[in-house]
Formats: structure tokens, C-alpha cells, sequence
């Protein structure tokens, strides 16, 4: 399911994101690639979400998120 | 004596410690350290985004420590880490130091393992580790000194503390020419998902086995995160009441300036009325006549707002080193959205309050050249410090107690004016598909008083060294042009009839010669508009109780607008013409800032002599 759905509190693992190629480098470089763990820890639209992915907390633009693939495993 | 005389014997002249880290892990705090510099600093990625030299404090025979910008990964591509990637790569002798910030250690391995594979001599200076211990996390020096093979210490940039140990293991691997190697847990490869994988791995498993506990740091570390920090966050990360932060940040930030400014102003004020005094003493009437004129008139009415300016720069390094910045990207991203951009173009916009020449470089962060184009277009409506003394002086002579509210209306209408071209642009430069906002959120910090007073006296020193070069140069300039032919009247005088030529552009908009002038000079910086008017006010009278005589309320409020909106001054323009590499471009941004801010000036007018202000 895509990111932008998962609510506040849940943790995901990354199955796959269709970015252009700057874009999916910097995610990368971020801690967001496929396998990864990370918890989503604000989702109220319009803003974009708040994750925490490689020990840091990102904001990540509700574009992004809904082209993010997640499997959840859990809430905190 | 320093740490290192001995081995910084060694060291040859073209020596060069290189600072490399990710964006935000202290890397400028650490140059600082090293160099007693004062370069600046704030707490959000991207602050540093040129190249940036001094001699080392702690080494002999001028070894130059570079500061260079944060790089997430030597494989990005954003204009600012292409700098960083050059920069290794122009310097090939060059000893590293890795800036590595512990509180986000697993991440900031990825690109240690990046640079352990230029196989270089290399330290790295572990920092925030108070905050790190905050968290309840240790981690292993010695342990993570072992697994990477190169040193490891720690070092807090803010304070200095460990800066001449961690310079001293540098010239230690910069003689030995010891080169880097790859740590056995990760293969070195690059360019590709996989090899990316892989680095995350490998600096997951290192980052694991030498601190206490690496894994799920982000829930334990947003669990310990002080009650205040998680209060203001829930505030700032708001979908409502976020925007609202944002407004009330800005609102108290004029508030703050006006109110502590007012008071020094007011002992300049005395001061410079002093020295006028002192003045009329001079026998040489022309003498006499060019120290008030040029001198007290023009610069003297610079320097006296300088306070508004101190009070200005502190409460912006305030914002930049509390982390404010990154939420104030997320609060107006939806805004920003709506117009084909991202909230981080929201941060060139905000440091324009400063000056608009580091705002437009700031935006080599952003990724797309489209959506940099954009923003850049947006930078020259915010109203930068040059400006703040002419609204001052102008919406105090003419707005009483309304003046703060009036100078707030302004900033604001600036930030609109830059969204509206930037919406208004979208027509002509496709927005970028595909992109997105992705950027950290920095935990708050409470800057050190030390740090944003040295921070502010940096930028302040700016404006007095323009005082002393530029509008000193300008006002003596016009000095001179106000009184040839010798003996005539300022409105006979050369600057008079060139004002007289073209004041007849400006009268839909109330402006009389001497204003038509003033702006005409406020091209070369918007200070000399100041100066200008201080000049053309007559001799004798603080500016302020001279300008009603210059114009009523409602030319007033257009005179503010237009200040607002024209031709931003040489240096944007020189800079935006760099940064774009676009001639056309920056011509375009020229004049649609000339159209909006003679229609806005008009309009405001209307509305003022409607609501039944004096023209």
C-alpha cells in the first residue's frame, strides 16, 4: 500500500518507489530504500508526512508517499 | 603553543585539511573551531553551499582547513554537493576529516564508507555526542577506530572542544600519508541500488556493533525528545496551527527588532544631533555643508538605523540555529504546492529577510534546475535588510503607532508578490514531474548566545562596511552633483534637473523629483536610497520630520510599496545572473519587478487617497 495511506504510529518496511533517479538517490541516501524499516510518525493532510528512517526524522511530500510501496508491520 | 608544532613541522604549504560530512553534521562549527572563523552556521541541511577557506589555528606554515558543503553522498547530484565532489577531487593530497554526527551514525557511515574508498589520509571527528548521551547511547571509539581504520574522536563544534586532538591526528595521517582503506564488512562498489544497499548495511552493522544499541534510535530518541521540543512540534508540524506559527515567528520577529531597536536608535539619534551640532561650528561653509550633507545627511542617517538591522540578524540566526527553518518548510509546503514548488523553496524566501544575495545561492539545495529557477525569481520580492531602514523612517514619519503593523503588511505582500511570480511563472518554465520534498527535520537547539551575537555582528559588519565604502561614495557623489554649478539651489543643481527629467514618469504615483531620485539610486544598494533622502531633506533636519514635507500618506504608503518591489540592487542582480546562467532570465526578472512595482504603487495610492489619506 502506498505510504501516504499509513497512519500515524505504524511502522512499514519499504517494498519499492517509482522515483526519477536524483530524486530516488537522495531517498536513498536518506535510509528510504527497499527493505527498510521505518515509522511513520505524522500523516495529517495537506502537510507532508513525518517518518523516521536511518535513526533521523524526514518530511516526506504526500507525492512521494503515495508512490511509495509499504508493507506494515506493526504500530507503536 | 598549539597541539601540533611538532608535526605540523612536517606540513607543506599547499597542505589542505578538507571537512566533509552530510548536510547539518556541524562541519561549518567545526571550521569555525579550527579557524577561529566565523563563518555561518545554522541548524538545517544545506546552510554552507560554496567552497570556504581559512588557515588552521592549530597547525603551523598556513595549513588550510576547506569547508566544503554537505554531501549526503559522493554519487548526488544537487549544484551544492557537485561543489563538495569537486572539491575532493581538486584536492587529491588533501587529509579529510569525516564530520560525522553520532546521533544519526548509521547514516552518516554511508558516506564514511564513500570516502574511505578514495583511500586518502582520513580522521573522522565524531560531534554531537552530548546529545547522543542525552539518548542514553554510547558509542565505542576505539571500537569504531578499529572497524573503520582510521581515527576517531570526538569533537563538539559549537565549543571547540577536542578541535586541536582532532587536527593533530589529521597532520599525524597527512604525514604518515597513510591512506584509507575499506573496513572488511563492505565490498566498495557504487552506482547502483544494490551497491547502495550494501553501504547502508555495512554502516548499519558498524554503527551496531560499536554503539550501545543502534537499533530503533528513532522511536527511543522521539520518546526522550524534551517535553518542550515534542510541544513545539506539535504546534510547528500542525496542519492549522503550523501556518499560524509561521505568521506569529514572523510577526514577533518585527516586533522584537522595532521595539529593541527604537530604544538604541533613540541614542543615536542624540549622537548624531550632537555631531550636527558640532557641525555648525566649521567656519569653510563648504566644508561645513558636506560634513551635513554627505556626512550626517547621507551616511549619518544609514548608520543611525543600524540597530533595527543588529536586532534583525539576531533574531534570524535565532530561527536558523534553532531548527525553526526545517519546520517552517513543512508548514507552507501545501502553499508551495499549490504553485508547482516544494515548501524548502520557503527557506531562500526566509533568509531573504537577510540580504537576497545568499538567498539566491541557498537554492542550489534544491534539486530540480526548473523549480531553481523559479525560486530565484521568487527572491528578489523579499524584503531584504537594506530595505527595513527605509521603511522605518517612512511608515514611522507617516504611520505613527500603525508602523510596526504596516512594515509587517509589507514583508508579507513581499512573500505574496514572489508566490505570485513563481505561479505566474509556471506558465513559461514547466514545473518539475516527478519531484518532491524530502529533507530532514533537525532536533531544536538552543543556540549559544555567544554564537548568534557573533553571528549577528557578521552580517551587521556588512552594512557598516557599505556605510563606510558604498553609501559614503554615493552620498559624496551626490553631494557634489547637489551643488554644481557651484553656488546654484539643490533643485538647479545637475541631480536636480536629471530628477526634474524624469520625476514626470513617476507622478501617477505622487513621487516628486527628490523621491524619483532617491530610488534611482537605491539601485546601486537599497541603503543609498537613505542616504539619498537624508541628502536631499536639507541640511540640519532628522529625515524623518523632513519627509512629510516630501509627500503626504498616501505617496507615502505607494513610496513603500514601490521600495517593496523595484529592481532588487546590483549584487542580487550580478548573483541571480550567476546562478542562473541566464541573461534573458534575469532581464525578464528585472523589469516584471519594475511593471509590478509601479502597478502596485498606483493601486496602493488609489486605495490610500480613497480611504482618505493626504497625497
Amino acid at each position: 500500500m502506498p505510504l501516504a495511506k499509513v497512519p500515524a504510529g505504524s511502522y512499514v518496511t519499504i517494498d519499492s518507489f517509482d522515483f526519477a533517479p536524483e530524486l530516488r538517490l537522495r531517498c536513498q541516501n536518506l535510509g528510504i530504500m527497499a527493505g527498510e524499516r521505518i515509522a511513520v510518525l505524522n500523516n495529517r493532510k495537506p502537510c507532508p508526512l513525518v517518518i523516521g528512517a536511518a535513526g533521523a526524522r524526514l518530511m516526506l511530500g504526500r507525492e512521494l508517499a503515495g508512490r511509495l510501496c509499504v508493507t506494515p508491520i506493526g504500530c507503536a | 603553543m598549539s597541539c601540533c608544532d611538532t608535526d605540523s613541522q612536517i606540513l607543506e604549504a599547499e597542505d589542505r585539511i578538507l571537512l566533509a560530512g552530510q548536510p547539518n553534521a556541524g562541519k561549518t562549527s567545526v571550521f569555525n573551531a579550527l579557524t577561529g572563523g566565523s563563518q555561518r552556521v545554522g541548524n538545517w541541511p544545506g546552510v554552507t553551499v560554496e567552497r570556504k577557506e581559512a588557515s588552521c589555528r592549530f597547525a603551523k606554515k598556513g595549513t588550510t582547513v576547506v569547508d566544503i558543503p554537505g554531501t549526503y553522498s559522493l554519487e548526488s547530484t544537487s549544484p551544492d554537493e557537485v561543489v563538495a565532489r569537486d572539491a575532493l577531487a581538486a584536492f587529491p593530497q588533501a587529509v579529510i576529516i569525516n564530520i560525522v554526527d553520532a546521533t544519526l551514525l548509521k547514516r552518516q557511515l554511508t558516506l564514511t564508507l564513500e570516502l574511505l574508498a578514495l583511500r586518502r589520509p582520513m580522521v573522522i571527528a565524531l560531534t554531537m555526542l552530548d546529545e547522543l548521551a542525552k539518548s542514553q547511547i554510547e558509542v565505542d571509539l576505539d571500537g569504531l577506530s578499529k572497524a573503520l581504520g582510521v581515527p576517531v574522536l570526538a569533537m563538539d563544534g559549537r565549543t571547540g572542544r577536542g578541535a586541536a586532538e582532532v587536527v593533530k591526528a589529521a597532520v599525524s595521517s597527512l604525514a604518515s600519508r597513510a591512506p584509507s582503506g575499506l573496513p572488511p564488512a563492505f565490498s566498495g562498489g557504487s552506482g547502483s541500488d544494490e551497491a547502495r544497499a550494501d553501504r547502508s548495511r555495512a554502516a548499519g552493522a558498524i554503527a551496531r556493533d560499536n554503539s550501545q544499541d543502534n537499533r530503533g534510535k528513532t522511536d527511543r530518541a522521539e520518546k526522550s525528545r524534551g517535553g518542550v521540543a515534542v510541544f513545539l512540534d506539535r504546534m510547528a508540524l500542525s496542519p492549522l496551527a503550523g501556518p499560524l506559527v509561521f505568521l506569529t515567528v514572523v510577526f514577533a520577529m518585527f516586533e522584537i527588532t522595532f521595539g529593541l531597536g527604537s530604544v538604541f536608535v533613540g541614542l543615536f539619534q542624540r549622537g548624531l544631533d550632537g555631531l550636527g551640532d558640532l557641525a555648525k561650528a566649521i567656519p569653510q561653509a563648504m566644508v561645513a555643508s558636506f560634513v551635513k550633507g554627505a556626512l550626517l545627511g547621507g551616511v549619518g542617517n544609514v548608520l543611525l538605523l543600524v540597530p533595527y538591522v543588529f536586532f534583525m540578524f539576531l533574531i534570524l540566526s535565532f530561527l536558523e540555529d534553532s531548527g525553526y527553518m526545517a519546520r517552517a518548510v513543512f508548514a507552507t509546503d501545501a502553499l508551495m504546492r499549490r504553485i508547482g514548488l516544494n515548501g524548502k523553496a520557503f527557506i531562500p524566501l526566509i533568509m531573504g529577510f537577510g540580504c537576497n544575495v545568499p538567498a539566491i545561492m541557498a537554492i542550489r539545495t534544491i534539486e530540480s534546475p526548473r523549480d531553481r529557477l523559479r525560486t530565484t525569481l521568487m527572491v528578489p520580492f523579499t524584503s531584504c535588510s537594506a530595505r527595513l531602514p527605509v521603511y522605518v523612517v517612512v511608515a514611522g514619519a507617516f504611520f505613527g503607532r500603525m508602523a510596526g503593523l504596516v512594515i509587517f503588511s509589507l514583508y508579507l505582500s513581499g512573500m505574496i508578490a514572489g508566490i505570485l511570480t513563481a505561479a505566474l511563472s509556471s506558465r513559461f518554465i514547466a514545473p518539475e514531474k516527478g519531484g518532491g520534498l524530502v529533507m530532514e527535520i533537525p532536533p531544536y537547539r538552543f543556540p549559544l548566545a555567544r554564537n548568534l551575537l557573533r553571528e549577528a555582528w557578521n552580517r551587521t559588519r556588512g552594512y557598516l562596511a557599505k556605510a563606510g565604502t558604498l553609501i559614503f561614495a554615493a552620498s559624496a557623489i551626490l553631494w557634489l552633483l547637489m551643488n554644481l554649478p557651484l553656488g546654484t539651489t539643490p533643485e538647479a543643481s545637475i541631480i536636480g534637473l536629471f530628477g526634474h527629467f524624469i520625476a514626470p514618469v513617476f507622478a501617477p504615483l505622487g513621487f516628486d523629483w527628490r523621491l524619483t531620485v532617491g530610488l534611482i539610486s537605491g539601485i546601486a544598494a537599497k541603503e543609498v536610497l537613505i542616504s539619498t533622502l537624508g541628502l536631499l531633506a536639507g541640511q540640519g533636519a532628522p529625515l524623518a520630520a523632513a519627509l512629510p514635507g516630501m509627500m503626504g500618506s498616501a505617496t507615502a504608503l505607494a513610496f513603500l510599496v514601490f521600495t517593496l518591489l523595484y529592481t532588487p540592487c546590483l549584487a542580487t542582480l550580478a548573483v541571480m545572473k550567476s546562478e542562473t546562467g541566464s541573461r534573458k532570465w534575469t532581464t525578464i526578472s528585472l523589469l516584471w519587478s519594475l511593471i509590478l512595482a509601479y502597478s502596485a504603487s498606483l493601486v496602493a495610492r488609489l486605495i490610500g487617497l480613497s480611504l482618505g489619506l493626504s497625497a
